[in-house]
């Protein structure tokens, strides 16, 4: 196991079970920015240097959208919507704003909320000041939404790259930063061993998945996200293999930090949702059926009852 | 949690439902061998079902070309059905061998026996 990055090995062991390995690791993904480059160079920016602070994106993304007779937004420069694409928005910048969702013991929920509603301040003003993203979703699919162009710019992880490749001319670049600190969503993949009454069978299994892990190049390269092996992400034919379109989500990789929290609520902590306890506190408020003052103490009272069951 | 975490991956991945389809033909599981050095068949369910999934469809058959004595039989599902089946199938004796996962959110597996703890399985030498 020595050849897994330690990244990836953080998030494939559990504290809580005596820091067990329970998975092995086969591809490791960060959020970036895909912003559509027919959009982008229709309304006269120049894609090879894009956004990198939030100043910089505010202005693109006024740049990029448009408004139609009924002032609605086609293209919104930001495709947005009320839940997993706003939830790790907010996730993200919230981080970045010096939030963070509960203490290294896993004990208490919310490390400096007011950062957390500064976050969803910034995201209310995207919406409704700037007006540059949509609460509004024309397709009901935040990635057909994407697809189809009503949106010139989406912070998304790598799984969609090889199909949206094959339908838009993309280009990437790293989440601004719109905060003060680099942080961005992580993920990691990996192949997990089933309990089996014929504990003969568990040989053949691990040897099986070493040869899919040792041959991992292609998935982590045109696949999905990137490797977790140290061996390939030191090949030098590696980034070139995996195309610039990949670069930025290979190298947030290196500050990718907003991963799973491990207790056993974890999907209520996840920062990519659409129907977790985050997504249903903030689309409560991008809906207007709460205020934002009620959004933190809301959020961080549910999720310190989850810590607390354990 | 476990649909939490479903849906988040439902939604991420914007399919439809998609029904259950062992993608390996068995063509080419069945080898000219005897029944005393036939393969090893592993039972692989995956819950791949956009364009990432025709990678990993393509390395799972080049693993079959690759290996005489160990060929794996895929299945693609959604992950709704994954975690409904796999749970049923521990329960039963007929869990597959192995599947996908995210990490940091297994801890209802864990708890349950559904997964096995891998440090000494990935310490010792392969051999079959």
């Amino acid at each position: 196991m020595t050849d897994f990055t330690d990244n990836s090995l953080r998030l494939a062991r559990y504290p809580n079970f005596d820091n067990g390995l329970y998975l092995v690791p086969m591809d490791a993904m960060a959020m970036a920015q895909l912003i559509n480059v027919n959009q982008a160079t229709g309304a006269g920016l120049d894609v090879t240097q894009p956004p990198t602070t939030g100043e910089a994106w505010n202005a693109w993304m006024r740049t990029l959208t448009r408004y139609d007779d009924q002032g609605n937004l086609n293209p919104a420069g930001m495709t947005m919507g009320t839940d997993f694409s706003a939830t790790d928005a907010w996730g993200i910048v919230a981080y970045q704003m010096g939030f963070r969702r509960t203490t290294d013991d896993l004990k208490t929920a919310c490390v400096n909320p007011e950062a957390g509603t500064r976050a969803l301040r910034w995201m209310l003003d995207t919406l409704d000041t700037q007006r540059v993203a949509t609460r509004e979703i024309n397709a009901n699919d935040i990635y057909k939404d994407f697809t189809d162009g009503h949106g010139s710019s989406l912070w998304i992880g790598p799984w969609v790259l090889s199909g949206f490749t094959k339908q838009l001319n993309l280009t990437s670049a790293e989440i601004p930063l719109i905060g003060t600190e680099r942080h961005t969503y992580l993920e990691l993949g990996g192949l997990q061993v089933f309990t089996q009454r014929d504990t003969s069978r568990y040989a053949a299994t691990m040897k099986a998945i070493k040869w899919l892990s040792d041959n991992s190049f292609e998935w982590t390269t045109v696949g999905r996200g990137g490797a977790a092996r140290k061996s390939i992400l030191a090949r030098p034919d590696y980034l070139s293999s995996a195309g610039t379109i990949r670069k930025p989500f290979i190298d947030a990789l290196q500050y990718a930090d907003i991963g799973p929290v491990p207790v056993t609520a974890a999907a209520d902590f996840s920062i990519y949702s659409g129907s977790n306890v985050l997504y249903q506190e903030l689309s409560a408020v991008l809906t207007g059926s709460k205020p934002v003052e009620t959004f933190m103490p809301d959020l961080c009272g549910r999720w310190q009852t989850l810590l607390d069951q354990g | 949690m476990q649909s939490l975490s479903t849906c988040l991956r439902w939604a991420r991945r914007g399919l439809a439902s998609i029904a259950l389809s062992t993608l390996l033909a068995a063509a080419t599981l069945i080898q000219p061998a005897s029944a005393q050095n036939a393969p090893i068949v592993l039972n692989h369910w995956s819950y791949l079902t956009a364009s990432d999934g025709d990678v990993w469809a393509r390395i799972i058959d080049e693993f079959n070309r690759s290996n005489s004595d160990i060929q794996i039989k895929m299945t693609v599902m959604t992950h709704d059905e994954y975690n409904t089946k796999a749970l049923a199938g521990v329960a039963t004796g007929q869990a597959p061998d192995f599947g996908w996962d995210t990490g940091g959110l297994q801890t209802h597996w864990i708890k349950d026996g559904v997964i096995v703890r891998l440090d000494d399985l990935a310490s010792r030498p392969v051999s079959i």
